[in-house]
């Protein structure tokens, strides 16, 4: 028989060489996203890691996802982002690799599809115009337009118009009503601004709250965010959100992203991970975890959404979507932050 | 007898210069010979860049009246008079250190609807707050160094106190002044999470968003040019006046060794309730909401991941400290000690201060510098092989940024030591470096413990560098405050920054202490 | 011109001066000896205004400048030039500068003028310009001296005026002195070299722990007239 000691550190050994050769054999992909908060991602990537057994490390950075790309192209295997206006632009500059995936063509319907299958749409949100329940009647409401109408001067509050959110819906402005009329669009509601632009999206419902505006321009989810806070609950029981343009074109939508970049050695890890975002399971629980719409047209709306839309007549938290192409809003950043520039968008007031 | 070291203090000054200047030369460089691709430039200077400017400057003036009377005044006071309450001033002064801008800045604002707290002065008072500790340490080792005698000649001489004012005391503490000018203007050009958050558009803000907006990093780095130039050549203004202007201090230990007068009454209780008034916006209001919506979040925090997010904050904060302090020793073993007798010994001195450049620019286009820096195949990315997908990248930049708090401490010491310690110590048998470390040791250790402590707690704070430069799977205490405050989720951050509040108490304590024995001897 | 009554001073505790009194005529050198840690800088220091005696009084030019824990004269009011120990010369100003901040004229040209001439009466030309910072200890003294003297006032302190200077600029910082006292200005000169006193022909007022044991002429205090621990610090310093 060993001494006990020897056995002891031949158990040890063992363990060790176990625990070296298995994180050997386990898998480990790489994803970067712009998402700041993991919160929103970690449970799909939970869930694929308990399902492959691989491990998915991540890096959450907010800004200068694509710059970061750019400069180390096979850092990650996937891309996952909040922004699929960002993967138009990567796949511009040849970062990304094609999706091959016969379940992924066929879970996602072609107008979520990226350009060339380069990426695809995983899920998405609406813009919307928020009002205030007690001095706005949805009647009263129409389309973004609309908004730069007489009747609301000085009753709209916005977050910064420099703000990806509201770049984001200034390209789609300018891709679906053109240059001229998109400039005049944003030059009214700059003119119809209740005070300075500041703050996020849940800081315009808290203005309508304390009555110091009565309209804002908000993301869909922020609704039953707000409602599941206490502190915030009183906000979003005093905002309706109205879905502009249903009797027209539809609402402008945001769309989240995912694509696989050309880094080698993942790559049918990778594929799994975006077949995994496109499964039915994994729509469910993103719809449930970050109140965003499933691009799967079998896939519900989030609960706390459903409501949502009522007040104009829309059933179920369904809506009309104005789908403007991402490759005809990609190349419109830049000109909307220089026409936010120009007409002083984000000035004192 | 004199030391020898010309080849390796050219060499190493030469070093110090290049890696200073690195990140703002790299961003010249990728943006000059663009300057007018797209317009950019021509657009950023007809449109915001004017009244961002002017945004950035009025919040930089109002931020530099709130950190002097916030932090100088006091320090001047505690240094000076000795009164019941003396050291809770000091404390009080320093406490702001505990928080980062933009979480007062959120905090403030998710709990009160008054517009004030979007507006720039509130920026303005952040920023100013954050800044007041570090003009009050400025201020605090100026002023214990500063003779009583002084005062005291002028007012033998006929001199009223206005008189004495204007003539003595504002020329005496005009390096400090000046040093806590700087400090004001860097921290307020250079944000961009704290006007962030409030919607302020300063000029930090409208760069961001023009890189944003494009995707682009010539695009930053052309609206970063903006920035880059006006920094270098005040730096290097800085870097000149440091050894042209500011003369080694003739006056010995003895004179300014006068005891500290007392202070009662009303006067003291002024000066405690000065104190107590400016630590109320800037520590003990945020630091009550933070613990209130902590013990409400208490239950639903993911407790799992503190010891990775704290470790991961730990091992960051320290590796910066010792690459500062390794820079710093370095820089100690092979700089002359004592007075600047030749252009040879300036230059070396003023190479050390161009570091300050990595400090005025903001931090993202500093993290821009290095993406692009450290692209594959880079001379970067080559040097740093397999270390550059790890930590060590935002170790090396937090470094980078943060070496002025530890490097500028140390040259107004080694100024100080004189270069006859080093050879008494040769003399009496100690070797090279165990001379210049027992020359030093009275001067630069305290400079270095002060530094060091300066660096690891802005280490802990620090995000954008974080953000942008993170490895894979990089825990970190900052990034998750980062991620809650962005959504306004700062009843969730609350666990998280009462956490880094911990990592930066001992180092609190440690510069508290510090701060209390500067006086010592005077009591 | 100045009289001290029964001063008694605390530093930290410790009783630096105790139930000290003396008078001091106009124009008259006074020569304050004593070892290190006699309290003579504190007894400079209570006279000038800016420390608070414990107890006692202070007068100037028959006037009650200090008493028991208040001070009724500023400094600035008492019509005095002090020149430490360790010359004091402010850094951002430069030699002529330095001088020329201690004489009371509107006019600058004047004091500058002024200052000039009196660095040349301590020996010191070309001083416009320099930097404090590159002048030697026996140059920093004699600006410090300088500035003392042009201040115009009626009583000078000056505190180990000699101390930081070699033998030969100290016999020349002497004879100058000499020179300008002699034109009717009074003087407290704090030493610990009884030759100091000697040189000037001051009145030798000499403490001890805190104490006067001594006032009288140096010969006096020499010849054994103010006992023997007097007689030899006197002999010892000679």
């Amino acid at each position: 028989m060993l001494p006990l000691l020897t056995r002891c550190l031949l158990m040890i050994a063992g363990l060790a060489f176990a625990s070296a050769t298995l994180a050997q054999q386990q898998r480990v992909l790489r994803v970067i996203s712009d998402r700041s908060d993991q919160g929103m991602v970690r449970p799909t990537l939970d869930a694929f890691e308990a399902r492959t057994g691989a491990k998915v490390d991540g890096v959450f950075m907010g800004q200068g996802l694509v710059n970061r790309l750019e400069s180390r192209p096979t850092e990650a295997d996937v891309v996952i982002t909040a922004d699929a206006e960002l993967l138009e632009i990567a796949a511009d500059r040849g970062l990304l690799l094609p999706i091959v995936s016969p379940a992924i063509k066929a879970a996602i319907p072609p107008e979520f599809m990226g350009t060339n299958d380069l990426f695809f749409v995983d899920a998405y949100r609406t813009r919307v115009i928020a009002y205030s329940r007690a001095r706005v009647k949805p009647s009263e409401l129409s389309t973004y337009e609309d908004l730069t109408s007489p009747k609301w001067k000085g009753r709209i509050c916005v977050r910064s118009g420099s703000h990806d959110y509201n770049l984001a819906l200034w390209g789609m402005f300018m891709a679906s009503y053109g240059a001229e009329k998109s400039r005049a669009v944003i030059g009214g509601i700059s003119n119809n601004l209740a005070r300075t632009p500041r703050g996020n999206d849940r800081e315009q419902a808290r203005a309508i709250f304390e009555g110091k505006c009565d309209l804002a321009l908000m993301n869909t989810y922020y609704h039953p965010l707000m409602a599941a806070n206490p502190e915030q609950k009183p906000w979003a029981d005093a905002v309706g959100m109205y879905f502009p343009n249903q009797a027209g074109k539809g609402s402008f939508i945001m769309r989240s992203g995912v694509a696989m970049t050309k880094a080698q050695g993942n790559r049918d890890l990778a594929l799994q991970l975006l077949e995994f975002i496109a499964s039915r399971e994994s729509q469910d629980a993103m719809v449930k975890a970050t109140r965003q719409y499933s691009v799967l047209p079998a896939v519900g709306v989030n609960a706390a959404m459903v409501q949502l839309g009522a007040e104009q007549g829309l059933a179920g938290g369904r809506f009309k979507m104005d789908f403007v192409p991402l490759r005809a809003i990609a190349g419109n950043r830049e000109d909307a932050i220089k026409l936010v520039n120009e007409i002083r968008f984000d000035a004192e007031r | 007898m004199t030391l020898s070291v010309d080849a390796p203090r050219l060499a190493l000054t030469v070093a110090l210069g290049v890696c200073a200047l690195f990140p703002a030369g790299y961003l010249l460089a990728t943006a000059l010979p663009v300057l007018q691709q797209g317009g950019w430039l021509a657009h950023f200077a007809s449109t915001t860049l004017p009244w961002q400017a002017a945004n950035s400057l009025q919040v930089a003036l109002l931020a530099a009246a709130v950190a002097f009377a916030a932090g100088a005044l006091p320090a001047v006071l505690v240094s000076r008079f000795d009164f019941a309450g003396r050291r809770l001033v000091s404390l009080l002064a320093l406490l702001p250190l505990l928080f980062a801008p933009h979480v007062t800045a959120s905090t403030w604002m998710v709990w009160s609807s008054s517009d004030f707290f979007t507006s720039q002065y509130a920026l303005a008072m952040h920023l100013g707050l954050a800044c007041a500790p570090y003009l009050f340490v400025v201020f605090r080792v100026a002023a214990s160094r500063m003779p009583r005698a002084f005062a005291e000649l002028a007012a033998s001489f006929g001199m009223g106190w206005r008189q004495r004012l204007l003539r003595v005391h504002l020329p005496a503490y005009a390096v400090p002044v000046a040093a806590g000018l700087l400090i004001v203007f860097a921290q307020c050009l250079g944000d961009y999470a704290a006007a962030e958050r409030l919607g302020v558009p300063t000029l930090s803000l409208g760069i961001h968003s023009l890189w944003f907006a494009s995707q682009s990093s010539v695009v930053a780095a052309i609206g970063a040019s903006v920035l880059v130039l006006p920094t270098l050549v005040l730096v290097g203004v800085a870097a000149w006046a440091s050894t042209a202007l500011i003369s080694q201090n003739p006056v010995p230990p003895a004179a300014a060794a006068a005891s500290l007068r007392a202070l009662r009454g009303p006067a003291a209780w002024a000066v405690l309730g000065w104190s107590l008034l400016w630590a109320v916006p800037g520590f003990a209001i945020p630091q009550v909401i933070t613990v209130r919506w902590a013990e409400k979040r208490w239950s639903r925090t993911r407790f799992e991941d503190i010891p990775g997010d704290m470790l991961g904050s730990l091992l960051t904060a320290m590796g910066s400290v010792l690459l500062v302090l390794a820079v710093c020793l370095l820089v100690a073993a092979v700089m002359r000690a004592g007075s600047r007798r030749s252009w040879a010994d300036r230059w070396s001195e003023r190479m050390p201060w161009l570091f300050l450049a990595n400090y005025f620019l903001p931090t993202l286009v500093l993290a821009l510098a290095f993406v692009m820096m450290s692209r594959d195949g880079s001379n970067l990315a080559h040097w740093l092989g397999a270390w550059r997908d790890t930590a060590v990248l935002v170790v090396l930049a937090v470094a980078l940024r943060l070496m002025p708090f530890a490097l500028l401490p140390l040259l107004d010491a080694l100024r100080r030591t004189p270069a006859q310690l080093i050879e008494a110590a040769l003399v009496h048998g100690a070797g090279p470096l165990k001379a210049r470390a027992l020359a030093f040791a009275g001067h630069l250790r305290p400079a270095l413990f002060l530094g060091c402590a300066l660096v690891f707690m802005e280490a802990v704070k620090e995000v954008d560098l974080n953000l942008t430069l993170q490895p894979f799977d990089h825990p970190s205490l900052a990034l998750k405050i980062y991620a809650f405050s962005r959504h306004q989720n700062m009843d969730r951050a609350a666990v998280w920054v009462l956490l880094s509040q911990l990592l930066m108490l001992l180092p609190l304590a440690l510069l508290w202490w510090r701060m209390d024995r500067l006086d010592g001897h005077r009591r | 011109m100045l009289s001290i009554q029964n001063l008694s001073q605390q530093l930290s505790g410790k009783t630096v001066l105790s139930e000290l009194s003396f008078a001091m005529a106009p124009g008259e050198v006074l020569a304050l000896l004593g070892p290190s840690g006699s309290g003579k800088t504190s007894l400079l220091r209570l006279i000038a205004g800016f420390d608070t005696p414990r107890v006692g009084e202070v007068h100037l030019h028959g006037q009650l400048a200090s008493g028991p824990g208040r001070v009724l004269q500023p400094p600035q009011k008492r019509q005095l030039a002090v020149a430490f120990q360790d010359a004091t010369l402010f850094p951002h100003l430069d030699a002529v500068e330095n001088v020329a901040l201690a004489i009371r004229n509107p006019d600058k040209a004047a004091r500058l003028a002024r200052a000039r001439q009196a660095l040349l009466d301590m020996g010191l030309a070309d001083m416009q310009g320099r930097d404090v910072a590159t002048l030697s200890g026996g140059e920093a003294q004699r600006v410090s001296l300088a500035r003392a003297l042009a201040a115009d006032s009626r009583l000078l302190l000056l505190d180990e005026p000699f101390g930081n200077v070699d033998r030969l600029t100290r016999t020349d910082l002497v004879l100058r002195l000499k020179t300008q006292l002699a034109k009717g200005q009074g003087a407290l000169i704090i030493t610990h070299d009884p030759a100091d006193a000697l040189d000037l022909g001051a009145r030798v007022l000499l403490l001890r722990q805190g104490r006067l044991v001594a006032d009288a002429s140096p010969a006096a205090i020499a010849n054994g007239d103010c006992g023997d621990w007097a007689r030899a610090f006197m002999q010892a310093g000679a």
